[in-house]
Parts: C-alpha cells; structure tokens; sequence
C-alpha cells in the first residue's frame, strides 16, 4: 500500500499547500447546489445589463435619446450582492466545518504552517469573489467599447484598472469578514449570522445616525464604487476601501489566531 | 525485531500546558520498530505526539526522531511521517478518496499523484465503493480505514498511531493489526499510542509506559512481562492460608492465596522453604511455575504500585530501556 514516494520526502513550500487548500475548497464548493445556483444567479446581472446595453444604444440611434449613466459602474454595484452571497456561501462553513470535525491538529500533522492554512482558506473565498466582479466587469467594459461608439480602448483599460480595484477591495473584504466569523464558532449557522450582524447594523447605524462615511461594509463597497466612477468623493472612496481593508485584514488575524491555537492536540 | 540505533530519543523532556506541568523529565532510547505508547488517560501521551512532531515545544529537553532533532526538523518530520490522531477527523466536506489524497497533496505529493495512491490505498483497506460517498456518513470503522489511508499514502518512514484501534468491532480491528505486522515486516517504524493493551501486546516490541508525564518503563515488550516472572504460582491439594502463613514464618514472601492456588516470590532460598513447609503439611503440589500474565495485568499491576516499589521489585531490562521514576 505505502509506495516509493517519487521525489523522495521533501518539505512542501507554502505555495503548494496553499494552493493544495485552496484547490480542495474550490473543488468543493463547486459541487455544492447553493454554491451553483448562486454563481449562475451572479451571471444574471451581466445579461441584463448587456441588454440594457444593447437596447439603450438602439434607442438611441432611434430616437437620439441614450443611457444617461455608466452601465459598468451599475453593474458593479448590482453584481455586489450576488459576490457577497457567494462570499457568506463559500465563507462562513470554511473553517467553522473543520472545527467541527477536528481536524485542524491534523493540518498541523503535516508540513503545514498556520499561516499556510490561513491564506489557503482565505484565497478560496476571496479568489472566486475577486473573480466574480472582476470577470463579467470586464467583460461589460468589453461590451461598452465594442457597443458605444464615443468609448475608446484608453477609456476601457481605464475602466478595467477601476473594476479590478474595487473587485479587489470588495472580494477580499467580503472574504475576511466570511472567514472570520467561520473561524470564531464551529458552527456554519453561528458564523452566517455573525457576518450578516456585521453587514446588517453598522450600515444600518449609519442611515439612522445619518453619517456621511461608511462605518459597514455595504456602504463601503458603494462608497469605493462611486469614488472609482467619479459619482462619489474621493475622500469617502478611500475611507471605503481602508474599511474594506481593515475587514479583510480583521478576519485574517483571527484566522491566524484560530489557527495557531487550535493546529495543537 | 530489535536495532541497536534508537530512532526515539528524548532526553529530559520538560513540556507544560496552559502553565501545567505535562511531561516532566522524559527520557527514554527507543529501538524497537513497534514502539507501544501506553499510560492512563492524562499521562501526557498526545501531549508527548505533539513534541514528537514539533507541533508543543519542550522548555527543557531533547527530543529526536529518526535522526531529526525536533522542534529544528519539524517540518521535515510532518513530510515523512504519517500520522493518524485519535482525537481528530477526516478532512470534512468531500469523498473518502477525496479527503485521503487531500493528505497526500499535503504532504507535496501532486494531485493527480495524490489520488492515484489514494484509490491504491483504499483498495488495499477494503474500502470499496463508499469511497465516493460524502464521509459525514462514514462509520467508525470506515473513519479508521480513511485516516489510515490518509497517513500511509506519502509512504511515510515513520508512523505514529494514536488509538487506531478504537471503536472498531473485532474483524476491523483484527484487520487493522494485520496490517500493522505487514508494514512492520516492510520496515515501518512505529509508535502506537493504546489503552488496548492487548493490541500493544500483539504487534509491539517495545514499550513506553509513561505516568504522570514521566517514564514509568521504557524497553522491551517481553522485559515488561518478565517483571511478572519472578512470581510463582503454585497449584494443588492442601494450598491454603495456613500454609501460606507457615509459608511466611518460613521467609517465603506469599503474594496471593486463594483455595488451591498460592503465589510466591521466588528465589533459591524461597524455593527451598517452599518445598521444605509443603513437605512437612503433607500438601500436594501439582503446578509450580512463573506465572504467566498478559501486557495488560502487567502494566496494570506496575501502575498501581508506588514508584519506590516498583523500582525495587523491576527486573533489570533487557535492551535499552528501564523503569524509571
């Protein structure tokens, strides 16, 4: 049953196990239904707005009347919600799960490092997220310069630049806040409705308190958005994106700290 | 099967938990492929795994483990050892053979590798098509069979085996130990962590026996039982308490007496006695041999006596090893 081991016994660097982690929770995730049903859900927003596209450019050769605002940066803000369910989808059972059966002192049975482990289970949330805003949002700004005939190619490497700014902002904040509500219970439930307290009543302090910065995660990533299309100010973009950041940082650090505590007997 | 080159060392092992004392002053060169790891529930065996592997840092002490001196080569201990931890699970979410090449992929093995070894690994457990099943559905002896595979598919030099046994119905487990003789046979260094003591019996050649986060003996399998070896049982008509008290006023050091049966320390001068006061009772003696007991009264009888006792009444043990305070 034991074979040679072809390369002989080497340490794996953190490369491959991270990528050996974060490969296994992707595999995983895409065999899930609710993972499925709610990629296919985030693809829904590029087709409708590449029909509005197309239609709002026929209504104006029509009738001269056209779209009066940017569809990449409407797109972006609707796709926000179907990357933040995926976020909670993919997030918020990743480690909670292996709490759950135990099996983080495994991890530490192999040449895994906490830190491996952190980043491999952080990338496979905010990897697809990232994607998931920045993919079709590039494809939009395809569409926009193929579509609309005053767009140009400067205008659209442009507007990729500033879709993939705030993919990354908003994937990686997401990621952390889904990740660190997983690592701080060993119960999926628990860690769902942790992360939807911190998107719930930050943002909802805020309408009531009427502030004009973000202290939510939602209001941020709107914040971030309007700042990159110049509908916002740049001042409340970039508070946004430190918010978004910081979220992300957060949910590291207790990744880690859950981590580091728990790889032991 | 005995080499001269221990592959364990630990030397004035000191390690504390949460600020409580765990292994206190371990020390013990183990040289028998199959080590048993035994001692009652806190003794600090798991404790003494997670220094084996780097995983808890000893404040005082030296551990080594196939020649890699640990916590400095930990990492590359994890890449050649296969461990199978009692206390955790299988790799949660997927298929057996996904969690089983998911260890290999771990351990750098590449993924395709990983899950060829890991149908081979599965196949050799008698894990047939429930490999493809989510393993949340796993009984307890398909759980064993998994964790088994996922510590055996890098070929590992060394496996460390904390509780394999446990919970498994008896051809499971008698299958398991097989196993564990065939990689023997092939070589495969061994620390096998029990309560079962009857499993440590059938596959160690060494034990560990550790109380209190010290070594309580340490040396070979057959040394442990030998201890029980200088008691004699005698069997026949006319054995009884007063024979046993003639016995006594006669220097005889009488262990046990039930109707028929008397245990003896023995020795020249206490044999002599012995035959002597049966000869005068007129009693009929139709046993008189070591007495034989199992691993597990063995073990028992040492942990229940006190430390000073113990030492004086252990017989000086063949090998390496020792009983220790």
């Amino acid at each position: 049953m034991a074979e040679a081991h072809g390369s002989g016994h080497r340490v794996p660097s953190s490369a491959e196990v991270v990528s050996a982690i974060t490969g296994r929770e992707l595999r995983l995730a895409s065999q899930r239904r609710i993972v499925r049903v709610l990629f296919a859900l985030s693809l829904l927003p590029l087709v409708i707005f590449a029909l509005i596209l197309v239609v709002g450019v026929a209504t104006e050769a029509a009738f001269g009347a056209g779209l009066r605002w940017d569809p990449v940066e409407r797109f972006l803000a609707v796709q926000t919600y179907p990357v933040l369910l995926l976020a909670l989808g993919l997030g918020t059972p990743i480690v909670a799960s292996d709490r759950a059966e135990d099996v983080l002192f495994l991890y530490a049975t192999r040449p895994v490092r906490p830190a491996d482990y952190a980043v491999g289970k952080l990338l496979a949330v905010a990897g697809p997220c990232v994607a998931l805003l920045f993919i079709p949002g590039t494809i939009m700004a395809g569409l926009r310069l193929g579509i609309l005939t005053q767009v140009g190619p400067s205008d659209t490497l442009l507007v990729i630049g500033k879709v993939a700014l705030a993919s990354l902002a908003l994937g990686c904040g997401y990621a952390g806040l889904a990740v660190g509500a997983s690592a701080l219970t060993h119960r999926t439930r628990w860690a769902l409705l942790g992360a939807l307290s911190v998107l719930i009543f930050p943002d909802t302090a805020a309408g009531v308190a009427r502030l004009t910065f973000a202290i939510g995660p939602t209001q941020a990533v709107t914040d971030v958005i309007k700042a990159l299309f110049a509908t916002g100010t740049a001042r409340s973009g970039l508070w946004g994106a430190t918010l978004l950041v910081a979220l992300a940082a957060g949910g590291t650090a207790i990744l880690l700290w859950r981590a580091r505590r728990e790889m032991t007997p | 099967m005995l080499s001269h080159d221990p592959w364990l060392v630990l030397e004035d092992v000191h390690l504390s938990c949460g600020g409580r004392p765990v292994l206190r002053g371990l020390s013990a060169r183990l040289v028998g492929q199959v080590v048993g790891l035994v001692g009652a529930n806190g003794a600090g065996k798991t404790t003494l795994i997670a220094a084996m592997l780097g995983v808890l840092k000893p404040e005082r002490g030296r551990v080594e483990v196939v020649g890699l001196s640990i916590p400095r080569d930990a990492m590359l201990l994890r890449a050649r050892a296969g461990v199978m931890a009692e206390q955790a699970g299988i790799f949660p979410g997927g298929s057996g053979v996904d969690a089983v090449a998911f260890a290999g992929a771990l351990s750098g093995l590449d993924r395709r590798e990983a899950l060829r070894r890991a149908h081979r690994a599965l196949d050799a457990l008698g894990v047939g098509e429930e490999r493809y099943r989510p393993t949340q559905g796993y009984s307890t002896g398909m759980r064993q069979k998994c964790k088994l595979g996922m510590c055996l598919l890098h070929d590992p030099d060394v496996l460390i085996l904390d509780e394999p046994t446990l919970g498994l119905d008896p051809p499971t487990r008698t299958q398991l130990l097989e196993l564990i003789g065939e990689l023997r046979e092939r070589g495969m260094k061994m620390l096998l962590s029990t309560h079962i003591l009857q499993d440590a019996e059938a596959v160690c050649d060494e034990m560990l026996l550790i109380e209190g986060g010290a070594v309580r003996y340490s040396g070979p399998t057959t040394g442990l039982l030998r201890e029980d070896a200088r008691v004699v049982v005698a069997r026949g008509d006319g054995l009884d308490q007063p024979l046993a008290d003639r016995l006594g006023k006669a220097g005889v050091t009488v262990v046990q007496v039930t109707p028929g049966e008397i245990r003896f320390r023995t020795s020249d001068e206490a044999l002599r006695s012995f035959w002597q006061v049966v000869a005068e009772n007129h009693a009929e003696v139709r046993h008189l041999g070591a007495e034989v007991r199992s691993l597990e009264e063995a073990v028992v009888s040492m942990m229940r006596a006190p430390l000073g006792a113990q030492e004086a009444a252990a017989t000086p043990p063949v090998g390496s090893g020792g009983a220790h305070g």
